[in-house]
C-alpha cells in the first residue's frame, strides 16, 4: 500500500566560468571537480539503477549557466584533459604507494575511479555531460527543470520588473536550447519568492516551482496540508514546499549522514599533503596548491587525526543510511496519514553538488535509497508533474515572500557586507531597458553586438552566488571582483555607445570570455 | 483532518538548511586564489532615486542618490532631505535623515503594515513634501498563521487545456479553453484522484481517499 509520495529534488548549479585563452584556470577547475565528483557519479548511478531495472524518479535543475558550460566544446575538451591528468596522477600514486600497507588500496581505488569516469564520459556521455541528463529526461526517469538565467536573486532585482522577466525568459530559452523543450518547472534561485512573481512564471509557461516551508505555512491563507501537498498560486502555478525533516538528515553538518566517521573526509587531499616537487604538475601552474580529488582519509572523528579511508566500509554505511532515511519517511508518512485526508507528499530538495562533492558517498546513498523504495513499495518517488497529474486539484494559496537561506528571508543576499551591489544592479537594469528602447528600431551590426554583450554582463552580474560568497566570506575577493568585472564591462560597453566609438578589440575580448547565451538579443529588454 | 498537527509538522526543522550549513558553492570555491584585478566602476549615477528592499521581518534596506539637478531645482540642500517609510495609506511609520547625497541605511524595525514604501522629501511650513518615491512597494514578511474557514477556501483544478477555480461555497468559474461547465464536488474529486492513482501505477495499491 502506498502511504505517501516522495519528491527528491537536486539543484545543480555553478556560476558561469570560462577562460578560453588559458589552458588552466582555477575557476574552471571548480566545474571539473563538480563534474567528476557529482554529475558523473549521479548519472552513473542512474544508469546503474536503470540497468538493474530499478524504478526511480528524480527532479533536478540544470541551471542555465551550468547547461551552457556542460555543452561548451572548449570546456569539455579541457575537461577531458583534466581527466587524463587525474589518471596520470593515479598511476603515479599507485606506484608511490605500492609498498604502503595503508594507502596502496585507496590509491588503486582512485586510479580506477578516474579511469571509469573517463570511460563513462567518452562512452555513455559521448563527451558531453548534458547527454546523460537528456537521456534520463527523455526516458521520464528524471524531470530536468530550469532556474533563473544566471541564478539572480529575484526579489532583490524585482524593482525593475523587466529584470526578473528576462531572468525567467532567458532561462526558458536556454532550457529549450539544451533540452529541446520548454521546462515545466523552475528552481527559483535560493527558493526566493516575492509577491507577484507567479505572474511572470505563468507568462513563461512554468507549471511549478519550489519554496521553503514557511512560504506556504505563512501564506495567504495558511496551506491546509502544510508542506505535504502543493498549492496553487493565484495565477495557478503550483508551489511545492520543502520538508525540513528530510532536509536535516542530509544538510545538517552535525547530525546529517555526511558526517559519519566512515565517510571520506573532504579537506585532506594529496594536493595539500604531498611534497611540492612531487605534486606540482597536478596543482595550479603558479604553484598554488588545490584539491586534486585524491583524498585518502575518512572523517574518523572530530579531531585532526584522520584514519585511512576504506571505500568498501563507506559503501556499506550508505546502505544503512538509505534504510534509515527510508524508515524515517515511512514513519513520517504514517504520522501524516493519521492527520490528513489525502495521501501526503514530501519534498526533499538538496544542492546536487552536496552529493559526491561534499558528501562523496551521496550518489551511492541515493542508489541504495531507490533500491530500498523499490523493495518495500511503501511510498513512491514521483516528479512534481506526475504528482500534479494525480492531484490536479489543490488549494489556492499566495505564498509568503521567503527564501531557503539562513533565517528564511533575504539576509544572506542583502546585508552590510554586500548591499553595495544592488545600487549597480538596479542602475544597469534601468539603463539596459532604456538602451533597448533607444535602439529598438535600428542598430548597426557592431552596436547590436555591444548591446547584446551588455545584456550578458547584466545577467552575469545578477548572479546570487557573488552576494552569497561575500556573506559566507569563503571567496570574498573573488566574488567582489566578479561583480565589479561585469559592472565594469557593462559601463565600458555603454561608454562605447555614448561616445559612438566601438573598441572592437575590447568588445571581442569580452564576448569571447563571457560567451554565455549566444542567442541573447538586447531586444528581450523591450 | 488535524490542521494544527500538520502545520506543526511542516515547521519542524525548518531552519534554513542551506546557507547556514554547508552550501555546495562554498566548498567548491574553497580554492579561491584566483587572479585579482581592479575594476573601476561608477561611484554614482547622477540620477535621483530612493530604493527600499526587504531583508527580513525586522530589517529593511534603503539606498538613495540625490542629483544636484533635483536639489538645485528645489533650492534644497541635502541637510533638508528626510527619508520616510510610509504605509499604503501614506501614513509615516519611520523617519530618518542623512546629509549625504549618496547613501544607504538599514532600518531595524518591525512594521505591522501590510505594505510599505520609502519616500524622500522635505518639510515646508510643517508639511512633508514628497520629492522621490521608491519604485518598490514592499509586502512585509509575514509570520502569522492565517487559517481560513473551510467554506471560504478556494481550490484550483488544473488539467490540460483548462484551469478551474472551485470555491468551497460552490461558486466557480473556469478560465482557459475549457468547455467544461460542471461544478465538481469535493467528494467526486477524491474519487477521481483515487482512480488516477490506480491508473498511474498498476502494481501499486493506492490508499483509497
Amino acid at each position: 500500500m502506498i502511504t505517501g509520495y516522495w519528491i527528491p529534488v537536486l539543484h545543480s548549479h555553478l556560476p558561469f566560468v570560462k577562460h578560453p585563452r588559458h589552458d588552466y584556470f582555477l575557476e574552471e577547475h571548480w566545474l571539473f571537480e563538480a563534474i567528476t565528483e557529482c554529475y558523473i557519479p549521479l548519472l552513473r548511478n542512474m544508469k546503474r539503477l536503470n540497468d538493474e531495472g530499478v524504478d526511480f524518479r528524480l527532479t533536478t535543475s540544470v541551471t542555465p549557466p551550468l547547461a551552457e558550460m556542460l555543452d561548451d566544446d572548449n570546456l569539455m575538451e579541457k575537461y577531458s584533459k583534466y581527466l587524463d591528468k587525474l589518471i596520470d596522477l593515479g598511476h603515479k600514486e599507485v606506484e608511490r604507494t605500492k609498498d604502503d600497507e595503508h594507502f596502496k588500496n585507496i590509491s588503486l581505488f582512485y586510479r580506477d575511479m578516474f579511469i571509469q569516469t573517463k570511460e563513462f564520459f567518452e562512452g555513455f556521455l559521448k563527451g558531453n555531460v548534458l547527454n546523460g541528463y537528456r537521456y534520463f529526461n527523455d526516458m521520464g526517469k528524471i524531470e530536468v527543470i530550469t532556474c533563473g538565467a544566471t541564478h539572480g536573486f529575484l526579489p532583490l532585482i524585482s524593482e525593475n520588473r523587466k529584470a526578473v522577466e528576462v531572468q525567467i525568459e532567458v532561462a526558458v530559452k536556454t532550457h529549450e536550447k539544451h533540452f529541446g523543450k520548454k521546462p515545466r518547472g523552475i528552481w527559483l534561485p535560493e527558493c526566493a519568492f516575492y509577491d507577484g512573481l507567479d505572474e511572470i512564471l505563468k507568462d513563461n509557461g512554468i507549471d511549478f516551482f519550489f519554496v521553503d516551508s514557511h512560504a506556504l505555512v505563512y501564506g495567504e491563507p495558511t496551506a491546509s496540508y502544510g508542506v505535504y501537498a502543493p498549492t496553487y498560486t493565484p495565477k495557478a502555478v503550483a508551489a511545492f514546499a520543502r520538508d525540513g525533516q528530510s532536509a536535516k538528515q542530509v544538510w545538517s553538518s552535525k547530525e546529517g549522514y555526511p558526517g559519519d566517521f566512515s565517510y571520506r573526509d573532504f579537506y585532506r587531499d594529496v594536493g595539500y599533503d604531498l611534497d611540492y616537487d612531487y605534486i606540482k604538475d597536478y596543482i595550479d601552474p603558479d604553484g598554488t596548491r588545490v584539491f586534486t580529488g585524491f583524498k585518502y582519509h575518512k572523517v574518523t572523528g572530530d579531531s585532526d587525526f584522520k584514519e585511512v579511508y576504506i571505500p568498501e566500509d563507506a559503501k556499506h554505511t550508505t546502505i544503512g543510511h538509505a534504510k534509515d532515511f527510508h524508515h524515517k519517511r515511512v514513519q513520517q508518512f504514517e504520522y501524516l496519514n493519521k492527520n490528513m485526508d489525502r495521501t501526503p507528499m514530501v519534498v526533499s530538495p538538496y544542492d546536487a553538488e552536496l552529493f559526491g562533492h561534499w558528501w562523496f558517498e551521496g550518489p551511492e546513498f541515493l542508489y541504495n535509497l531507490f533500491k530500498e523504495i523499490e523493495e518495500h513499495k511503501v511510498f513512491k518517488a514521483v516528479t512534481p508533474v506526475e504528482y500534479l497529474s494525480m492531484y490536479p486539484k489543490n488549494q489556492m494559496v499566495n505564498p509568503s515572500p521567503s527564501s531557503w537561506g539562513d533565517q528564511g528571508y533575504y539576509d544572506v543576499w542583502l546585508n552590510e557586507g554586500n548591499s553595495w551591489i544592488y545600487r549597480h544592479l538596479h542602475a544597469m537594469a534601468d539603463d539596459m531597458c532604456n538602451l533597448a528602447q533607444q535602439y529598438k528600431d535600428y542598430a548597426g551590426y557592431e552596436t547590436v553586438r555591444v548591446l547584446n554583450q551588455m545584456a550578458r554582463e547584466l545577467l552575469l552580474a545578477q548572479s546570487s552566488d557573488w552576494a552569497f560568497l561575500m556573506t559566507t566570506k569563503t571567496a570574498v575577493e573573488y566574488s567582489e571582483n566578479r561583480t565589479k568585472e561585469h559592472i565594469y564591462n557593462f559601463y565600458g560597453l555603454k561608454e562605447m555607445l555614448d561616445n559612438k566609438q566601438i573598441d572592437t578589440y575590447m568588445l571581442e575580448d569580452i564576448e569571447y570570455k563571457n560567451s554565455i547565451f549566444d542567442f541573447l538579443s538586447y531586444k528581450i529588454f523591450l | 483532518m488535524n490542521n494544527s498537527k500538520i502545520i506543526d509538522e511542516s515547521l519542524k526543522e525548518n531552519s534554513g538548511y542551506s546557507s547556514n550549513s554547508i552550501h555546495a558553492i562554498e566548498t567548491i570555491t574553497l580554492d579561491n586564489n584566483v587572479a585579482k584585478h581592479d575594476y573601476d566602476i561608477p561611484q554614482r549615477y547622477y540620477r535621483s532615486k530612493v530604493s527600499l528592499l526587504p531583508v527580513n521581518t525586522k530589517k529593511f534596506y534603503v539606498y538613495w542618490e540625490l542629483a544636484d539637478e533635483l536639489l538645485n531645482s528645489l533650492s534644497l540642500n541635502t541637510e533638508d532631505i528626510k527619508f520616510r517609510i510610509i504605509d499604503e495609506t501614506k501614513k509615516p511609520l519611520f523617519e530618518f535623515d542623512c546629509t549625504y547625497f549618496l547613501g544607504e541605511y538599514f532600518i531595524n524595525k518591525e512594521f505591522s503594515s501590510f505594505t510599505i514604501q520609502a519616500v524622500a522629501g522635505y518639510y515646508k511650513n510643517g508639511e512633508f513634501i514628497t520629492i522621490l518615491e521608491s519604485a518598490n512597494i514592499i509586502k512585509v514578511f509575514d509570520t502569522k498563521l492565517k487559517y481560513r474557514e473551510k467554506q471560504k477556501d478556494v481550490w484550483i483544478k488544473k488539467e490540460k487545456g483548462f484551469t478551474e477555480i472551485i470555491r468551497a461555497s460552490m461558486q466557480h468559474f473556469t478560465i482557459g479553453m475549457s468547455s467544461k461547465s460542471y461544478v465538481e464536488e469535493i467528494e467526486r474529486l477524491k474519487q477521481y484522484e483515487s482512480e488516477m492513482i490506480h491508473s498511474f501505477s498498476s502494481d501499486d495499491i493506492a490508499k483509497g481517499n
